[in-house]
């Protein structure tokens, strides 16, 4: 069954729009064969109350999965480690930490099947020539992680084109 | 070991992905690609990347109808020519409330890396965590998940059967002309 939407916005309404400082971005590539062997190691870092914020990867065509993990970035040194421990020594090399990070997270109205949206928030960023370090979009959320010192030209940025709430 | 309870698995309907790789400039790549994708109407209802480091790569879903124009747009782009790749009959799979658990995450990939399912991308979203696999895969994907996650009980993995689509029709080609809402 099909649905056709129309929507049209000057500007894109969101129903919540947030940002988070004080973070770290965790990168790492791993094998499909360690998958199993990360996620153990995963598995046994989880200390109450510190959870991931933003998780996401992409495969290449040889299959290896370079992950992005965005942690507090108090945890960014216990992470390092258990990933370094966790990995075969070929993907060791590729763990990195980017400190300190900003998350900005918005959503808003069937933004998962309305073409557009990515675009919206990449084009402007763009232009004042923000950068990102990367970005994660699923059912009706955008996620930017952003150095956080930009995280105040972004948001500047994004409420050109995104309406919040309340505004 | 106890089995970690959700509320849900979600199966999508068949999808192809983009990919982009190895551009010198990831961020201007990104932001083209998404441009090219907007312009000629192309949702893109999973986006994975990351602009920075030696994993700087980029990836989107696009309905399966899509992916040779969407090929033919990125491939006849100047500055995208030869960086696009598809991976054709892909799908997402979703389980949820992932409560911000690294736990959980680690659950997720020890049941797919067991079973030997490929993992093209992956991202979190407000409870979601969502793993895009091939779309053939897609059942067995939720049966290993089932292996260390536990639905509630008499339930079983659900499959979207409702697709939204963004009409193409702008304010000014309206009916009215008076931009009334969803129709």
């Amino acid at each position: 069954m099909e649905t056709v939407a129309v929507y049209w916005e000057d500007r894109i309404k969101t129903y919540g729009f947030s940002e988070t400082a004080g973070l770290s971005f965790l990168q790492w590539e791993a094998s499909p064969e360690e998958l199993s062997g990360l996620g153990a190691g995963l598995e046994g870092l989880e200390a109450p109350g510190t959870g991931m914020v933003l998780v996401l990867g992409q495969a290449s065509g040889g299959r290896a999965v370079a992950f992005g993990l965005l942690v507090e970035q108090h945890r960014e040194g216990e992470m390092l480690r258990c990933l370094r421990e966790v990995l075969s020594e070929a993907s060791r090399a590729s763990v990195t930490g980017r400190s300190p990070a900003g998350l900005i997270h918005f959503y808003g109205p069937h933004f998962g099947d309305r073409y557009g949206i990515a675009d919206a928030g990449l084009r402007t960023l763009h232009e004042r020539d923000v950068p990102i370090i990367a970005i994660a979009c699923s059912a009706s959320s955008v996620y930017l992680v952003l150095p956080e010192e930009r995280m105040a030209s972004a948001k500047e940025a994004l409420a050109e084109v995104f309406v919040r709430p309340g505004d | 070991m106890d089995r970690i309870r959700i509320d849900g698995i979600k199966l999508s309907g068949e999808l192809a992905l983009v990919r982009l790789a190895s551009h010198p400039r990831p961020q201007f790549a990104l932001s083209c690609g998404c441009g090219i994708m907007a312009a000629n109407r192309i949702n893109m209802p999973f986006v994975s990347a990351a602009c920075v480091g030696d994993g700087a790569r980029a990836s989107w879903c696009v309905e399966m109808e899509e992916r040779a124009r969407a090929k033919a747009l990125l491939d006849g782009n100047p500055d995208l020519e030869g960086y696009a790749e598809i991976v054709p009959s892909v799908g997402l799979v979703s389980l949820f409330p992932h409560r911000s658990s690294i736990a959980f995450l680690g659950r997720a990939l020890q049941a797919l890396g067991k079973a030997a399912l490929p993992v093209h991308g992956l991202t979190s979203s407000l409870a979601p965590l969502t793993f895009v696999t091939d779309y053939a895969l897609l059942e067995e994907a939720a049966a290993a998940l089932e292996v260390f996650f536990a639905l509630p009980p008499h339930q079983r993995p659900i499959r979207t059967h409702v697709q939204v689509a963004q009409s193409p029709i702008r304010k000014d080609e309206g009916p009215d002309g008076n931009g009334s809402g969803p129709s």
